[in-house]
């Protein structure tokens, strides 16, 4: 009973946990969060005031609205989906880890077409923001954020 | 002063250490004489052997329920009993106490202190670097953030419908 105990004890700490661990780190964490920026009145999203406080430095906009937040766990070469505003979709495809970044492939589609593809190296914990396409009165902003 | 004759004034200390044998032979002689003269003092001396003889009676009584023997045999083990290992670690561990509970206290409130008063380190790189880029876009821009070197990647879209550029940059 007892050698069956400590065979249990290692398994679980020398086999489980590292097992574990090795399989958390090479899933990468993404968060993207889809912002409608413009110049209508004043708004300030309570859920963006870090990232407005980032923003303002650079943009002149006065109404920052979250639209929505969506979390993905992907492994190397899984391609995940966010649905955005206007029928497109953002595919993101981590390709794996170098020099403390990752390295994600990002394709914007719109009607299924791909009107924009990057491909980036983020810095772990690190978010770049990708803007530009036009939407109602103002203009989307998706914040991307990455940690692995 | 002379004990022959009975007087206010007997001395009723002398009749004391008479009764506790503590009187020279001359003294001893004087109040024997002196008792057998005076009624007082005989009744007091008398009075004084009744409560001195039930005294040391009690005393005996009391004393042969002790073991003196035994009783001492524990008093000399008590004081020679060294305490037990775990009672010398408790009283090490209550003393090192003394020394180690601020010490962690200041090492605790020096690790928040620098926690949380500590300004956090401005990244020395951007958050992200644009390998490439391509697309039905106009033009792309590519900004950082003065604060944290946060990346912005802005794009200006083609206009499905005329071909032209629709996207503009606010900045």
């Amino acid at each position: 009973m007892a050698a069956r105990t400590a065979n249990l004890f290692v398994f679980f700490f020398f086999v489980f946990i590292p097992a574990t661990i090795l399989q958390a780190e090479s899933q990468v964490r993404i968060e993207v969060k889809t912002v409608l920026a413009s110049q209508e009145a004043k708004y300030h999203d309570p859920q963006l005031s870090n990232l407005i406080n980032e923003l303002q430095s650079v943009f002149r906009y006065t109404s920052y609205r979250l639209l929505s937040q969506n979390r993905l766990s992907l492994a190397t070469g899984q391609t995940g989906m966010v649905r955005l505003p206007g029928r497109r979709v953002l595919k993101i495809t981590p390709a794996g880890v170098r020099g403390g970044r990752a390295e994600l492939r990002l394709a914007i589609l719109k009607n299924k077409n791909a009107v924009f593809q990057t491909v980036i190296r983020l810095r772990n914990q690190s978010s770049i923001t990708v803007g530009g396409p036009k939407h109602q009165k103002g203009y989307l902003l998706f914040n991307i954020f990455a940690s692995y | 002063m002379d004990l022959n004759k009975p007087t206010a004034t007997c001395d009723r200390g002398l009749l004391n250490r008479y009764l506790d044998g503590e009187l020279e032979h001359n003294e001893i002689k004087t109040i024997q004489d002196h008792v057998a003269l005076c009624e007082d003092c005989l009744e007091v001396l008398k009075r004084n052997r009744l409560f001195a003889g039930a005294l040391k009676s009690a005393v005996a009584r009391e004393q042969s329920g002790i073991n003196f023997d035994a009783l001492a045999t524990r008093v000399l083990m008590r004081r020679n009993r060294r305490p037990s290992d775990w009672k010398i670690r408790l009283l090490e561990r209550v003393r090192l106490k003394r020394f180690y509970i601020p010490a962690v206290s200041f090492a605790t409130a020096m690790i928040l202190f620098f926690v949380v008063y500590t300004p956090e380190s401005v990244p020395t790189s951007p958050s992200a670097i644009i390998t490439s880029f391509s697309g039905e876009i106009s033009s792309v821009t590519i900004m950082e953030t003065p604060n944290n070197r946060q990346t912005i990647l802005w794009f200006n879209e083609i206009s499905a419908d005329n071909g032209k550029a629709h996207g503009s940059q606010n900045s």
